[in-house]
């Protein structure tokens, strides 16, 4: 069965979370969006299924000591589901304050979920004036960026070009591969927040030189940080299992999300991965094209990353 | 014949003859289903309608609104009937004569768990994080005040008189009559997303988001931790005699026996099955000591409690099982599926080996 992809909108309130919901409601695009909001704000939200739910964040009774999930969410996305092809894709926004990374485990932990729906991408809107702030004082606003796939930098129109230079420069120092776009009003082009899924992990291979040196770490204040990890030569499969497997689980709770696109040892089809914490899947997904150069490129992004460490495990996965 | 394997039993073996499998399309997918008396059928459509009727005349179901949305939770009604909570808030009462009453209207909270109660006639629902309770008529009788996180199951025990609620953290009892008063909370991390209450009244058992059940002998508060399942467990059916309790889950049926202090220290039956599909619905005989077991292949096979083998009621195919259960005189078994399909298997047999049970007695 299809899986119904589920783009979650994060940001602080005020940042225009809700504007990029009418935006993404209201273009013609001729696709009917299921909305999960965590309370009605001022603005209305244009839409005929609105879902307004409680964040209810949730252990799991299962060993993995920092796996938390969103209960409302695996109840509201099994409840939706039950409403056969009434809509074709689900959004759901997020308060400010909320925790990123249980919304994230949800689609990795509940099988309900999994089987019906799949994460396509975290958006996170920032709002150009006050992110400074909020980045000094608040770790959910580094971690909404942390979790981010696509960040929309909204509010351009008041903050001068060095400063939208110099935030960019703090988001990036956080999260190297998210996609950044400049925004006002919250414009931007919708294919580039929605259907996202493979695109997202493709920008692994490609993103910006600076943020591409091998084993290269942007830290400060011992926060978040982003590491990229490249090998030319292919990989042998298990090693790395057992390699990553480890790491998740001595490190996971300091790593907020790890991906990957790898080239295993006589494997014509790329691997590629995904992780929240301790959580990960992978998957072979399509061949290699004939010109790529099969290297294997693996991210990090969290706290406390031991880079010559990481950097000589995957080293060691060598096939 | 069907084939029996190790399932052994001149009354069940001998006098089963080859089940006829009928199937009804309806004209909506199906997301479950309630056996009221006689051969009456209750069915929850995927557009968010009820429809009604009995199997002596299934391809002639009447259905009637009832959502804006749909259904998300679906029991017998306390005197026959149905009782059917929706995503649009709304819960409806429709009786076993097609009349409809509106219990909740229409609202933003959910109404996600419902139960009653034949013994007292009443019917809780659980809307959001607030239980609420009305009387056979429909009639709301009062609320308690809001739990700490969404009401996920509820059961009555058997006179009616206690209700157990499953949320985040365990289970908690309330007395019908005191909800303005404090629950028991049977506590256990977690989140607990289904209940049933145990026909002698002794055991509360709850299914969790991490694949257990979870159990408390409610006179002690002792617990009973049952584990090993692939899945959540979603249905539970207890035995005739009150005895075993099957659950679906896994890829073989499993069903745990509570005589005495109850299923600690023993391992559960368990039939059937092979290794790729799930059980999806698990349902025993009124009055004989076997289960039917619906798997995610479309497949149903029956066992008999405390004894090896099963047979093989129905091939696999048609859609993913929604629901399964018998007629009250054990002469039908009935599944639905998610495409709209109502099976109905012949078991006559079964009736006739029942009524010998019976006069055994």
């Amino acid at each position: 069965m299809d899986q119904v992809p589920v783009t979650v909108l994060t940001g602080y309130l005020g940042a225009g979370k809700t504007t990029l919901l009418n935006r993404i409601l209201t273009e013609e695009h001729g696709k009917r969006y299921a909305v999960v909001v965590n309370e009605f704000g001022e603005i209305g939200i244009d839409n005929d299924l609105v879902v307004e739910t409680d964040e209810e964040v949730f252990e799991m009774n299962n060993g993995c000591i920092c796996c938390t999930v969103r209960g409302d969410l695996i109840r509201i996305l099994t409840g939706l589901m039950r409403r056969k092809g009434k809509f074709d894709a689900i959004l759901i926004e997020t308060t400010g304050l909320a925790d990123p990374a249980p919304v994230a485990q949800t689609f990795f932990v509940d099988e309900d979920v999994r089987a019906k729906a799949k994460l396509d991408a975290v958006v996170t809107v920032v709002d150009a004036r006050n992110i400074e702030a909020r980045l000094a004082d608040s770790k959910e606003a580094r971690e909404q960026i942390a979790f981010a796939d696509v960040i929309l930098l909204n509010k351009t129109d008041l903050a001068s070009a060095e400063e939208l230079d110099r935030i960019e420069g703090e988001i990036r120092e956080i999260n190297a591969t998210a996609e950044i776009h400049r925004t006002k009003d919250s414009v931007v082009d919708l294919s580039k927040i929605l259907d996202r899924g493979a695109f997202d992990l493709d920008r692994i291979l490609t993103f910006e030189p600076e943020f591409l040196k091998n084993g290269h770490v942007h830290s400060h204040n011992d926060d978040i940080a982003s590491i990229s990890l490249t090998a030319i030569d292919p990989l042998d499969e298990n090693k790395f299992n057992r390699w990553i497997g480890n790491v998740l689980q001595t490190k996971g709770q300091d790593i907020l999300r790890s991906k990957g696109i790898l080239s295993f040892a006589g494997q014509d089809d790329q691997f590629v991965f995904q992780g929240v914490h301790m959580l990960m899947d992978g998957d072979y997904r399509r061949p290699w094209a004939p010109d790529d150069p099969r290297i294997s490129r693996i991210v990090f992004i969290g706290r406390n990353l031991d880079v010559p460490a990481l950097k000589a495990g995957f080293e060691a996965c060598r096939a | 014949m069907p084939e029996f394997g190790s399932f052994q039993d001149e009354v069940y073996a001998d006098r089963l003859s080859p089940s006829r499998v009928d199937c009804f399309p309806q004209e909506a997918g199906i997301l479950g289903f309630v056996m009221g008396a006689g051969r009456r059928l209750f069915l929850s459509l995927d557009d968010g309608r009820l429809a009604h009727g009995t199997l002596d005349d299934p391809a002639e179901f009447v259905a009637v609104e009832a959502h804006d949305g749909v259904s998300l939770a679906l029991c017998a009604g306390p005197k026959g009937g149905v009782v059917s909570g929706g995503d649009d808030g709304r819960a409806m009462l429709l009786s076993d004569a097609g009349e409809i009453t509106e219990l909740m209207a229409p609202g933003k909270e959910w109404v996600g768990a419902v139960a009653a109660s034949p013994a007292s006639g009443l019917i809780a629902l659980g809307t959001g994080k607030t239980l609420r309770l009305f009387d056979t008529a429909g009639k709301a009788l009062g609320s308690a005040p809001p739990a700490a996180t969404t009401i996920m199951g509820l059961a009555f025990n058997p006179k009616g008189k206690r209700i157990a609620v499953a949320a985040y953290g365990g289970a908690t009892l309330w007395f019908a009559g005191g909800l303005t008063g404090t629950a028991k909370l049977l506590p256990w991390k977690g989140s607990h997303i289904s209940v049933v209450w145990s026909p002698d009244g002794r055991f509360v058992v709850t299914g969790t988001q991490d694949k257990e059940l979870h159990g408390w002998r409610v006179e002690d508060e002792v617990d009973m931790r049952m584990s090993g399942y692939a899945a959540k467990v979603k249905s539970f059916s207890w035995s005739a005699d009150g005895r075993w309790l099957a659950c679906s889950g896994s890829p073989i049926v499993t069903a745990w026996d509570f005589i005495g202090k109850g299923p600690m220290g023993r391992p559960p039956h368990q039939f059937g099955g092979g290794e790729e599909f799930l059980t999806t619905h698990v349902a025993a005989h009124p009055a004989l000591p076997v289960v039917a077991a619906a798997f995610e292949d479309g497949r149903i096979e029956m066992g008999r409690f405390g004894i090896e083998g099963q047979v093989l009621l129905k091939e696999a195919g048609g859609g993913m099982p929604s629901g399964l259960a018998w007629t009250p005189a054990g002469d039908r078994l009935v599944m639905t599926t998610e495409d709209g399909e109502l099976f109905v298997i012949d078991l006559d047999d079964l009736k006739i080996a029942a009524e010998g049970a019976k006069k055994r007695r």
